[in-house]
């Protein structure tokens, strides 16, 4: 792999792993703010 | 401050922000900022790699301040054990991601993936010890936040271990260059402002994480508690059935 596929696949990593946990995030406090009373 | 840090419009405005600096990041990082004269473009890895390992340590941070204000009983409450575990959770991640883009910056510079060198080590050390911390957070029990505040005391030890590592035992890793006074090193203007700005991208990005996780560990605290008075109330509807008339025949 060329450095550039290294910095792309590291950078690409944090976006998806930020992105993915973030977009988590989002969706179980909108369902936990939907089961209250 | 009971079940969120910030006003919902702060954490908003907080979250475009973030988003937008992480734009300006990826422009300054990936085509502004020059490659380095060594290493060339893989030194690019540098803008993620710095300021998520910067993260790790101002999460665990946060988490042994907040597990020590739980601790002490004039400020014991409910929100630093909350804040403890949402800042905490970031620092795995992050952790996390320091050692994976550590690695693929090795691969290209050291040529290998991996060494058994201090700095590494005790980098994975603290994250399998937070790994640890989360999960005694969820083995139930009175005490648990006592518990886990001590815990999270012992486990921060390891930060300036993993901090002073390459300078307390020879490493594969460099030492700290920007504020290493011996070798006063220059840094490109460009790389320089790039790198600082991707501390502050992440560090706002953090404030923001950390907001959303305490707000979603605020709900299910309460979702918690009204599930257990819900059990409570049935255990006493059980254990006592409707009284019996007076007068009437069984």
């Amino acid at each position: 792999m060329t450095d550039a596929g290294f910095v792309f696949a590291g950078w690409g990593i944090v976006a998806a792993t930020v992105g993915g946990y973030w977009l988590a995030l989002i969706l179980r406090t909108r369902r936990a703010e939907r089961s209250r009373p | 401050m009971s079940d969120r840090l910030l006003h919902p419009r702060v954490a908003t405005g907080l979250g475009f922000a973030s988003l937008a600096a992480l734009v300006v990041l990826a422009i300054l990082a990936l085509d502004v900022a020059p490659p380095d004269a060594v290493q060339g473009d893989a030194q690019r890895l540098m803008y993620v790699h710095v300021p998520t390992a910067w993260l790790a340590y101002l999460a665990f941070g946060v988490t042994a301040l907040a597990s020590a204000l739980y601790l002490w009983p004039r400020t014991r409450s409910a929100v630093w054990d909350r804040l403890a575990g949402a800042s905490a959770e970031l620092g795995v991640l992050f952790t996390g991601l320091t050692l994976i883009l550590g690695s693929l910056w090795g691969r290209p510079v050291w040529g290998i993936w991996w060494a058994w060198d201090a700095r590494l080590v005790s980098t994975a050390v603290l994250f399998f010890l937070y790994v640890g911390y989360l999960a005694l957070r969820r083995i139930p029990g009175a005490g648990r936040e006592k518990r886990c505040a001590i815990a999270a005391l012992i486990a921060v030890v390891d930060v300036p271990i993993v901090h002073f590592s390459v300078e307390w035992w020879r490493t594969l890793h460099q030492q700290g260059t920007v504020f290493n006074q011996e070798l006063s090193a220059e840094i490109h203007g460009t790389m320089a402002v790039t790198l600082w700005w991707s501390v502050l991208t992440f560090t706002l990005l953090y404030v923001y994480l950390l907001d959303r996780r305490y707000r979603l560990a605020s709900l299910e605290a309460g979702r918690e508690e009204r599930e257990l008075a819900t059990a409570i109330a049935e255990r006493l509807a059980e254990a006592d059935p409707e009284p019996v008339e007076a007068g009437a025949t069984r």
